[in-house]
C-alpha cells in the first residue's frame, strides 16, 4: 500500500491536477495545507530518503526565496496602507500576502513533484504510459534505451579518459583530469549518437515493429489506485477550503 | 507523424533528449542560483539554452515533429531525474516545442540555414514568454521590466539555440556520427 | 532464402561499391560466408536481415529476394520476427539492461503469449548453460559472455534462419567447441554464419561462399579445412622487467594481484576461459604502469581522431607508411575510423599501439574477426617489434595463433598462473582444467 506501488500514470494524472489546480489560488494558506499534507504522506507512506530529498529541495527553496522578494520589490503597486518600509520600498500588507503565496506555490509545486520523483521509477512510468495513457511503443521503447543512456554515458566518460591516457594526454592529477573534461564532451556525445544507432539496429533485428506486441509486466490499475488518488483529492478540497 | 521517422531517428531524438535533459536541468540549477540574487531577469539571457535540443534534433533529421517531440521528451526526462517543477515542466516543453516546431513548419520542412533555425529560437522564446507571462503572473510586474526580459529571451533564443544549435551539430557532423541522417546528405558541410 | 541478381550496394556517401554484381541462392541448409577481411560480408549479412539499405540510405541495384519476396515488400522489423541476427561486435548489440529484459523484449516483438515467456527464457538459457547469467547486468559481462547471450536472445524467437556474423571470435575453445555441437543439434533452423576459421566447424557446413572485394568468388559444396600454422618466435633475451597488477574487485568478481616477470623481447601469450579475468588482467596492468600500451578486446575505444592518418600519426613525428601497408589500410587512410569494418579497426588499433614504442604492448584478442593474412602480418608485427626489445603480451582464444609465443600463462577465476613453456602442450589435465581442450572433438565424418 506504499506510494511507490501506486500506478504511475494515475499519480502522475492525479499531481497534475492538483499543481494546476494551485495555480489558480492567491492566498498562502491553500499551498501551506498542500505542504503539510505532502510530507505527512511522504513520511507515513514511504521510504524515500530524506537526505536526497533535501539535496533536491534546496535549489527550490532558494527559488522561493527569490520569489519572495522579487515579487516584494518588482510586483506592481497594490495600494494599501504601507505596513514595512524594504528597500526604500512601501510594501503594503496585501502585497506581501500575494508575495508569500506565491512562493509558498513554489514550495508546494517541488513539493509534490519530489514526491513524484522519488516515489516512481522512470522505467514502470513509461511502461504504464504504454499501458495506461496509449504511449506508441516506438517511443517508449526508446526512452527506456535512452535511460539506459545515463549510466554509460557516465562509463564511456571514464573509458575516454583511459584511452586519452593510453595514447599519452597526461591525465594524472585530479586538476589535468578536470581541464580535460570539455574535450571529451563531444567525442562522448557523438559516440552516444552512434551507439543510438546500433541499439536501434539491434531492436529492429530483434523484430521490434510499430505494429502489435504483447506485455509481459502489466503494470495494472489497483483498486488502491483510486483510494491514493482520492486522498490527494481530499486533501486539495480541504486545503481550498482553508484558505476560503 | 511518426510513421515517417525511421526508428533510429526515434532513438536518437530519445538519446538527445536525455543528454540535454541533463544539461537543462544543471541550467536549471545555475538559474536558480541567480534568480535568488537578482530576480526572474536572472534566466532571460541563458534561456535559450532551453530550447536547443528542438532545433538540434530538427535540424539532424529534418522530419515534421522532430522539434517538438524532442522538446517534450527532454522536458518529461528532466521532471523524472530531479527537476521539481513537476508535470508543469512537460506543459513548459510543449509550448517551446510548438514554437519552434512552427517556424520549421512554415517553411515546409525544407529550409534549414541559419536563419530558420535563429528563427526557430524566436519561435520557442515568443511561445515559452506567453506561457511564462500567465503561469508566473508578470501581469503583476512593472510593463517595461516584462519588456525586458523578453527582449532578453528572444535574443538568447536566437543566438543560444539557433546560432548555438547549429554550431555543435556542424561539429558532430564533422566527427561522422551523423552520417544515415538527412543533415549529412545536405551538402553544405562533409564529415 | 535468399535469392539475388546482379545485386550491387554502396554506401550513399562514398563511391566505392561495396558489394559489386552477386548473383547468388542461398538454400535452405548450412551455409559458411568466407572472405578477406574488409570484402563486405558484414554488409552482405544487413542487407538479409533488412537493415540495410533502408537504414543507412544506401544505394541499392539489382534484384533481392528475402523469403520469397522483394526485400522492400518487408515492414521494418517484419522479416526479423522470422530471421535471428547475431552481430559481430558484442558490445553494442543489446537494448535492454539486464539479460532477462534482453529475451522478453524479443519475445514480445514476436507476440509471444504472456503465459509462455517465462518458460521460453527459462529453456533457452538452460539450453545454452547461461541459467546464472539471467539477472546480470549486460554490460558487466565479459566479451564471450555477451557473445553467449546474443546468441540466445537471437535464438530464443524460434527463427527459421538465423544469421551468424563470427559468432565464435570471442569464445575459449571448449565454449566454441560446444557451440557448434549444440547447433548441430538443432534441426529446424537454418544458417548462415560469417567465419575466418573454417576449420573450427568441422564438417558442419553443405555450402559455401567466398567473397572477394564485393564479388562472389567462389560457391560450392563446403569440404572440411585444415588449421592455419603458425612458428614460434626466437628466444627473448635475460633482462627481467617488473610489472605490477593490482587486485581489482567487481561485485562477486575478484582479480588476484601479482607482479609479473617479463623478458625483454618476449612474446608472452595469456589463455583462459571467457570471464576468467584476462580483460580485467590487462587493464589492471595497464591503467598504473606508464611502460605498458594496450589494445582493448573493444578495439573503437582507443579511437579519438577523425580520419585513420590522423589516429596513426597522433603523438609522435614517424612515418606511419609501412605500418598502413602491413596492415593493408593504406587505401582507408581518410576514413573515419569507426566506419572501418571490425577487422580492420582491430587492426588500426594494433598499428597505433605498434607505433607508440612503449616497453611493453598488451593486446587483448588481436586476432579476433581476422582472416588468415591478417594474422601473418600480426604474427610478423609482434616478432618483428620482440626482437626490436619491446614484450609483447597478448590475450587470445586462438590456440594456433598462441604457437607463436614462447611463454604461456592461464587464468581462471582471477588468478594467473605460469609461466609455461611448449610443455603445456603435452599436459592434458592443465588444458582440460582451463577449457582449451577436452571438449568432445567435433567428428569429421559425420554427415
Ligand atoms: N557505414 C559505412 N560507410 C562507408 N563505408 C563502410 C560503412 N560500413 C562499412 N564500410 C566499408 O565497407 C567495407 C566492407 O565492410 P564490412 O563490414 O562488410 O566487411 P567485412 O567483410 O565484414 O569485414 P570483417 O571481416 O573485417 O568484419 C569496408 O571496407 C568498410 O570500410
Ligand atoms: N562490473 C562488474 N560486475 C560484476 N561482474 C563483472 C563486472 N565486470 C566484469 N565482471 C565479471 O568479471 C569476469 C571477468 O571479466 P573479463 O572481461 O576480464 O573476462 P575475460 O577473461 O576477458 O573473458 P572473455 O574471454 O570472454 O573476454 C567476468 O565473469 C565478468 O562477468
Ligand atoms: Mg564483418
Ligand atoms: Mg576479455
Amino acid at each position: 500500500m506504499s506510494l511507490h506501488d501506486m500506478n504511475p500514470t494515475i499519480k502522475f494524472g492525479t499531481m497534475t491536477i492538483i499543481m494546476f489546480g494551485l495555480a489558480l489560488f492567491y492566498n498562502p494558506w491553500t499551498p501551506l495545507v498542500i505542504i503539510v499534507g505532502t510530507l505527512t504522506i511522504q513520511l507515513l507512506a514511504t521510504d524515500v530518503s530524506w537526505k536526497k530529498w533535501s539535496l533536491f529541495l534546496i535549489p527550490f527553496l532558494v527559488t522561493a526565496l527569490g520569489t519572495f522578494w522579487t515579487t516584494l520589490v518588482f510586483g506592481k503597486e497594490l495600494g494599501g496602507e504601507t505596513w514595512v518600509t524594504l528597500l526604500g520600498q512601501d510594501i503594503s500588507k496585501e502585497e506581501a500576502r500575494i508575495a508569500m503565496s506565491l512562493s509558498l506555490r513554489v514550495l508546494a509545486f517541488t513539493v509534490l513533484s519530489l514526491l513524484f520523483m522519488l516515489t516512481t521509477d522512470s522505467k514502470r512510468f513509461v511502461m504504464s504510459l504504454m499501458q495506461q495513457a496509449r504511449l506508441s511503443p516506438t517511443i517508449a521503447y526508446s526512452a527506456l534505451v535512452g535511460f539506459r543512456f545515463l549510466p554509460l554515458m557516465q562509463r564511456e566518460m571514464y573509458q575516454l579518459q583511459y584511452a586519452h591516457r593510453l595514447r599519452g594526454v597526461p591525465l594524472d592529477t585530479k586538476w589535468e583530469r578536470i581541464r580535460h573534461v570539455p574535450k571529451l564532451l563531444l567525442p562522448l556525445l557523438a559516440g552516444s549518437i552512434r551507439r543510438a544507432e546500433r541499439v536501434a539496429f539491434s531492436m529492429e533485428a530483434r523484430g521490434f515493429t510499430s505494429g502489435k506486441r504483447t506485455v509481459y509486466e502489466r503494470i495494472d490499475i489497483k483498486p488502491s489506485d483510486y483510494m491514493w488518488s482520492g486522498i490527494f483529492f481530499i486533501l486539495f478540497g480541504l486545503s481550498i477550503w482553508i484558505g476560503i | 507523424m511518426l510513421k515517417s521517422w525511421k526508428l533510429k531517428e526515434v532513438v536518437l531524438v530519445s538519446v538527445l533528449s536525455v543528454v540535454f535533459a541533463v544539461v537543462y536541468l544543471l541550467f536549471v540549477h545555475i538559474g536558480n542560483l541567480w534568480a535568488g540574487l537578482i530576480g526572474p531577469i536572472a534566466y532571460e539571457w541563458i534561456f535559450g539554452i532551453w530550447f536547443i535540443v528542438s532545433i538540434i534534433s530538427a535540424y539532424i533529421i529534418r522530419k515534421p515533429g522532430v522539434a517538438f517531440i524532442s522538446e517534450v521528451m527532454a522536458a518529461t526526462i528532466e521532471m523524472l531525474i530531479g527537476n521539481a517543477i513537476g508535470p508543469r515542466i512537460i506543459l513548459v516543453g510543449i509550448v517551446q516545442g510548438l514554437g519552434a516546431e512552427a517556424v520549421f513548419a512554415m517553411t515546409g520542412y525544407r529550409r534549414y540555414e541559419l536563419w530558420v533555425l535563429m528563427l526557430a529560437g524566436f519561435g520557442s522564446a515568443v511561445t515559452s514568454f506567453v506561457y511564462t507571462y500567465f503561469m508566473s503572473g508578470f501581469a503583476m510586474l512593472e510593463p517595461g521590466y516584462v519588456a525586458t526580459m523578453f527582449g532578453l529571451r528572444a535574443v538568447s533564443g536566437m543566438v543560444i539555440a539557433g546560432i548555438g544549435g547549429k554550431l555543435l551539430s556542424d561539429l558532430l557532423l564533422k566527427t561522422g556520427s551523423l552520417r544515415g541522417y538527412a543533415i549529412a546528405r545536405s551538402g553544405n558541410v562533409h564529415g | 532464402m535468399v535469392e539475388t541478381e546482379s545485386l550491387s550496394f554502396r554506401f550513399p556517401e562514398s563511391l566505392d561499391t561495396i558489394l559489386k554484381d552477386v548473383s547468388l541462392s542461398i538454400k535452405p541448409g548450412r551455409t559458411i560466408l568466407t572472405g578477406a577481411s574488409g570484402s563486405g560480408k558484414s554488409t552482405l549479412l544487413a542487407l538479409l536481415n533488412r537493415l540495410y539499405p533502408e537504414n543507412c540510405d544506401g544505394i541499392l541495384e539489382g534484384r533481392l529476394e528475402l523469403l520469397g519476396r522483394s526485400h522492400d515488400d518487408y515492414a521494418p522489423g517484419e522479416i526479423n520476427q522470422r530471421v535471428g541476427t547475431v552481430f559481430q561486435d558484442p558490445d553494442t548489440q543489446f537494448v535492454m539492461e539486464r539479460v532477462e529484459e534482453e529475451l522478453v523484449f524479443t519475445l514480445e516483438n514476436l507476440q509471444t503469449p504472456v503465459e509462455v515467456i517465462d518458460q521460453r527464457v527459462t529453456e533457452i538459457l538452460e539450453s545454452l548453460q547461461l541459467t546464472d547469467y539471467r539477472n546480470r547486468h549486460i554490460d558487466s559481462l565479459s566479451g564471450g559472455e555477451k557473445q553467449r547471450i546474443a546468441v540466445a536472445c537471437a535464438m530464443v524467437g524460434q527463427p527459421e534462419w538465423l544469421l551468424l556474423d563470427e559468432p565464435l571470435t570471442h569464445l575459449d575453445p571448449v565454449t566454441a567447441n560446444r557451440f557448434v555441437d549444440w547447433l548441430d543439434h538443432l534441426d529446424n533452423v537454418n544458417v548462415i554464419v560469417v567465419e575466418h576459421r573454417a576449420h573450427l566447424w568441422g564438417d558442419f557446413f553443405v555450402f559455401f561462399f567466398e567473397l572477394d572485394q564485393g564479388r562472389i568468388v567462389r560457391n560450392e559444396p563446403f569440404q572440411a579445412v585444415d588449421d592455419f600454422t603458425f612458428n614460434p618466435s626466437p628466444a627473448p633475451r635475460q633482462a627481467v622487467e617488473h610489472y605490477v597488477v593490482d587486485e581489482v574487485e567487481r561485485d562477486s568478481f575478484r582479480l588476484k594481484g601479482v607482479t609479473l616477470k617479463a623478458r625483454i623481447g618476449e612474446v608472452i601469450a595469456i589463455l583462459g576461459p571467457n570471464g576468467s579475468g584476462k580483460s580485467m588482467f590487462l587493464r589492471s596492468l595497464t591503467e598504473s604502469d606508464r611502460r605498458v600500451g594496450l589494445v582493448p578486446q573493444s578495439p573503437e575505444h582507443l579511437f579519438f581522431m577523425n580520419s585513420v592518418e590522423q589516429e596513426l600519426q597522433f603523438g609522435h613525428e614517424e612515418s606511419i607508411d609501412v605500418v598502413l601497408y602491413e596492415l593493408t589500410l593504406e587505401d582507408k587512410r581518410v576514413l573515419h575510423p569507426l566506419s572501418l569494418s571490425h577487422g580492420q579497426k582491430r587492426r588500426l588499433a594494433v598499428g597505433i599501439q605498434l607505433l607508440s614504442n612503449k616497453q611493453l604492448l598488451a593486446f587483448d584478442e588481436p586476432t579476433a574477426g581476422q582472416d588468415e593474412p591478417s594474422l601473418h602480418a600480426l604474427e610478423i608485427l609482434m616478432k618483428r617489434h620482440a626482437a626490436k626489445g619491446q614484450t609483447i603480451l597478448f590475450v587470445t582464444h586462438d590456440l594456433s595463433f598462441a604457437n607463436i609465443a614462447h611463454t604461456f600463462y592461464l587464468m581462471k577465476d582471477g588468478e594467473l598462473s605460469g609461466p609455461f613453456g611448449d610443455e603445456l602442450w603435452g599436459d592434458t589435465e592443465r588444458l582440460r582444467h582451463y577449457r582449451l581442450a577436452g571438449g568432445r572433438q567435433r567428428c569429421h565424418s559425420m554427415i
